[in-house]
């Protein structure tokens, strides 16, 4: 009986000395990004310095966090709402991104958001994918019709 | 493997543990959280057009709100640690808005509170 007590004492110990990181932190007020998308943000992604933002007008647009201005901009992305946005699988080593929509599709873009890869997860059929995650190799969608499966 | 269920909701009232399932359904004051985020120690959650400050370390109760001036509903959060902007390292929450707009709060460590000790000086 007393053993698990121990253990429960010891990872409670363990948590409390490795997590504290004692700072004390300013925010900086908030600094909109012009020009805005024509209709409500779906999907962020930060990446080194730039930020990804997709948006229900179909817009993927790119951002310079440091200059807080537009670099580029992919208008009509998708047919459809942008609803998710994620890096490439860490083991494919390039700069590019992965977007999803609502019209079923994903689309691989590089930097300058030029497309250079479309896959319809489900032709025919009008599904919607709804979300998107990576990890070191696979890429995983949910949505309409739940499908996983390796990238390119 | 010892797993602690820490329940928060909007309003910012914690629960040692998941609610049953009669009442799932969202209670006077409390509104869906749209999008979490995890940035160092603090967890930050979406309440309509603010974002709601959690500490991990401590689940009980908020450490406040970041007020954005959001007109409308935050859909989606993101953060990075140690962004280089300018000329300073800093840390960077950004938030994304039914209102059309995207907005930047940025994050300034000012001191630490602990600074490791010198080994050195004793001899």
């Amino acid at each position: 009986m007393p053993v698990p007590l121990i253990n429960v004492m010891i990872l409670s110990v363990q948590l409390y000395i490795t997590e504290p990181e004692q700072t004390i932190e300013t925010i900086k007020p908030r600094n909109t990004l012009n020009p805005p998308h024509y209709d409500g943000i779906e999907s962020l992604l930060i990446k080194d310095t730039h930020l990804y933002s997709g948006s229900r007008d179909t817009c993927i647009k790119k951002w310079d966090l440091a200059s807080e201005k537009m670099l580029c901009t992919a208008a009509n992305a998708h047919g459809n709402w942008i609803t998710g946005l994620s890096n490439l699988p860490s083991s494919l080593k390039t700069d590019c991104v992965i977007s999803s929509s609502r019209d079923g599709s994903v689309k691989i873009w590089d930097k300058d958001l030029r497309e250079l890869y479309k896959a319809d997860l489900a032709p025919g059929i009008s599904t919607s994918v709804d979300s998107i995650c990576v990890n070191s190799q696979l890429l995983f969608t949910a949505g309409g019709v739940s499908h996983n499966g390796s990238v390119r | 493997m010892l797993y602690v269920v820490v329940c928060c909701r909007s309003s910012g009232a914690t629960f040692d543990r998941l609610q049953a399932s009669s009442d799932r359904l969202l209670q006077p004051g409390e509104s869906l959280v749209q999008s979490v985020a995890v940035l160092r120690n603090y967890l930050y959650t979406t309440v309509d057009n603010r974002i709601r400050v959690w500490d991990m370390r401590k689940l009980q109760g908020t450490l406040g709100i970041l007020a954005g001036k959001h007109s409308s509903h935050i859909m989606c959060l993101a953060t990075a640690q140690n962004l280089k902007l300018g000329s300073s390292n800093c840390d960077v929450i950004v938030s994304g808005s039914k209102d059309h707009y995207i907005k930047v709060a940025i994050l300034f460590k000012v001191f630490k509170l602990f600074t490791p000790m010198d080994a050195s000086t004793s001899n």
